[in-house]
C-alpha cells in the first residue's frame, strides 16, 4: 500500500479520485506537504578539497563547491559520484522540453517526496531558466492558474511520483499529442531521475549548502583509457549480523495481499500490454549513440533501453553510464541486488 | 519472467531457484534470507512507500549489518530501482518473452564475442 505524506494510508477513495482525473481536470496539489524528518547528514561529508582529490581527473580545471550528496558519496563511490555529477548537470540543463516546465515538474516531484533540498534546487533552476518568483508562488498555491497542458504535466509528475502505476494511457496520450513523443520521454526520464535522487537525498540527510542551491557544475571527467576496466572499490568484510537484526516473519497485510500466483498473472498481463510510446528498432536507436559505447554490431534488445536511448540518447545514455559505473565500482552480489529490485517492484506494484 | 527474474537468471540462478526465491519473498516467512538481506529488503520497502520517513535509525540498521561502505551501496541501489520503475510504469513497456539480458547466440567464429550481458534495466 502506498502512503501519501500527511494522510496516512493511501486509501481506495483517493486512488479512485486520482485515477478518474482526465488530463484537463488535473489541477495540482492538494494539501501542503509536511516537513520531512530532520535533515542532518547521516554519513560523513568530505571537505571540498578532499572530495575533489578523490574524484577522477577532469578534462578541464573546473573545481568549486560540491553538492552535499557528492561529498557524502565520494569516499566510497568516487567514480559513481563523478558520473552522477555529469548526470545531474545534464538533467538540470536539459532543453528537451521547456526548461521552466522542467524545473516546475522537478519541484512537484520534490514536493510529493517531501524533499526540501530538491524543491529548493528546483526553485533555483526555475529562476535560472527565466522563471520568476511568481512562478514559484503559483506552484505553492496549487498551480491552478496554469494553462491546461502545463497542469497536465504537473499532475503527471505528481502521479508518477506518488503512484506511477495509476497513470493512465489517456494521460500519456494527451501529453504526447501536446508535446510530442521525445519530450514526453524526457519528462519521464526527469521524473525517474527525481525519484532516484530524492530518495538518495532523503536517505543521506543532505542539507542545502551554506551558500544556497549550487548551479549545475560544468564538469567533465576524463574517460578511462580504452580497454581499461576500473577495478571494483575495496569493500571491508560484511560484519556478522545477528539473526535478530531483522525480523523473519512478515506481518505486512499489504505485502501479503497478492499471492505469488497472482503476481505471476499480473506479470503475464504485462506481456500483452501495448506500449504508450513507440519502441525504436536498434538501427534507429543507435544513430544518436556513441559507437564506442554502443557498438553497432551488438544490438540492445531490451525495450526499456531502446525507448530511452532511442528517444533521448543523451539523457538515456548518461543514466545507463551511471548504472554501469556503479555496477563495476560497487560490485555487489548480483542475486542480492536483483532480489532487492524484486522487493521494490512488488512494493510499487510495478509488474515488470 | 519479469526483468528482475531475467536478471536473477543472468546472475546464475536456474528457473526453479528463481521461482522458489520469488515465492518465498512474496510470502510471510523470510527466514531463509540472511538477516542483512532482510534488513535491506525492509529498508527498500519503507523507502519505496514513504521515503520521507527514512531516518537515521534506518540507515544505521543497514550500517550495522553491512558496514558503512556496503550500506551506502545498498542505499544507492535501492534508490536506483525507482528510476527503472518510473520508466517502466510511465510507458507500460511490454515485457519481452525472451531473456533479453542474456548473451545472444554465439556469433560466427571470426567476429568478436558478444558482451556477457546487457545493461540498462
Amino acid at each position: 500500500m502506498l502512503r501519501i505524506p500527511g494522510n496516512g494510508a493511501f486509501g481506495l477513495a483517493f486512488f479512485l479520485a486520482v485515477a478518474s482525473f482526465s488530463p484537463l481536470q488535473s489541477a495540482e496539489p492538494d494539501t501542503p506537504s509536511p516537513a520531512p524528518n530532520s535533515a542532518r547528514s547521516r554519513v560523513p561529508l568530505l571537505a571540498d578539497d578532499a572530495a575533489w582529490s578523490r574524484l577522477p581527473e577532469t578534462t578541464d580545471s573546473v573545481h568549486g563547491p560540491l553538492p552535499g550528496w557528492a561529498r557524502a558519496l565520494v569516499a566510497s563511490l568516487p567514480r559513481t559520484t563523478a558520473a552522477m555529477l555529469e548526470l545531474d548537470r545534464l538533467y538540470r540543463t536539459s532543453e528537451a522540453f521547456d526548461p521552466r516546465l522542467r524545473a516546475k515538474l522537478r519541484w512537484v516531484a520534490a514536493r510529493s517526496n517531501c524533499c526540501d533540498y530538491a524543491r529548493r534546487y528546483a526553485e533555483a533552476d526555475l529562476l535560472r531558466a527565466g522563471g520568476a518568483k511568481r512562478d514559484v508562488e503559483q506552484l505553492e498555491a496549487g498551480a491552478r492558474d496554469l494553462p491546461p497542458r502545463e497542469r497536465a504535466v504537473l499532475t503527471f509528475a505528481r502521479k508518477m511520483t506518488e503512484q506511477a502505476s495509476s497513470v493512465t494511457d489517456a494521460e500519456v496520450q494527451y501529453l504526447i499529442e501536446e508535446f510530442g513523443e521525445p519530450a514526453v520521454v524526457a519528462m519521464v526520464l526527469q521524473l525517474a531521475y527525481a525519484n532516484f535522487q530524492d530518495r538518495l537525498l532523503l536517505a543521506l540527510g543532505t542539507e542545502i549548502e551554506p551558500v544556497g542551491p549550487l548551479p549545475p557544475l560544468p564538469v567533465q571527467f576524463a574517460a578511462p583509457p580504452a580497454g581499461q576496466k576500473p577495478e571494483p572499490a575495496v569493500r571491508p568484510e560484511r560484519p556478522a549480523a545477528a539473526d535478530e537484526a531483522a525480523p523473519a516473519k512478515i506481518a505486512d497485510t499489504d505485502w501479503l495481499s497478492l499471492s505469488f500466483g497472482q503476481l505471476q498473472d499480473r506479470m503475464e498481463a504485462q506481456r500483452s500490454r501495448t506500449s504508450r510510446v513507440s519502441v525504436p528498432d536498434w538501427e534507429v536507436a543507435r544513430q544518436g549513440l556513441d559507437p564506442q559505447v554502443y557498438p553497432p554490431d551488438r544490438p540492445v534488445r531490451i525495450k526499456w533501453s531502446l525507448v530511452v536511448l532511442g528517444h533521448q540518447p543523451q539523457l538515456g545514455s548518461a543514466w545507463i553510464k551511471c548504472l554501469r559505473t556503479f555496477g563495476r565500482e560497487a560490485n555487489q552480489d548480483r542475486v542480492f541486488e536483483e532480489t532487492l529490485f524484486w522487493v521494490i517492484t512488488r512494493s510499487l506494484q510495478c509488474f515488470y | 519472467m519479469g526483468h528482475t527474474e531475467m536478471l536473477l537468471a543472468v546472475a546464475g540462478l536456474d528457473t526453479q531457484k528463481i521461482a522458489e526465491r520469488c515465492e518465498k519473498l512474496a510470502g510471510d516467512d523470510w527466514s531463509d534470507f540472511p538477516a542483512a538481506e532482510r534488513a535491506a529488503f525492509l529498508f527498500a520497502r519503507k523507502q519505496a512507500l514513504t521515503p520521507w520517513e527514512v531516518g537515521q535509525a534506518d540507515v544505521q540498521k543497514l550500517v550495522h549489518v553491512f558496514g558503512h561502505e556496503r550500506a551506502l551501496d545498498v542505499v544507492w541501489w535501492s534508490c536506483r530501482c525507482h528510476f527503472m520503475t518510473r520508466v517502466a510504469d510511465g510507458f507500460q513497456i511490454p515485457l519481452e518473452r525472451d531473456n533479453v539480458f542474456q548473451s545472444p547466440p554465439a556469433p560466427p567464429a571470426n567476429n568478436p564475442p558478444a558482451p556477457k550481458q546487457e545493461s540498462g534495466s
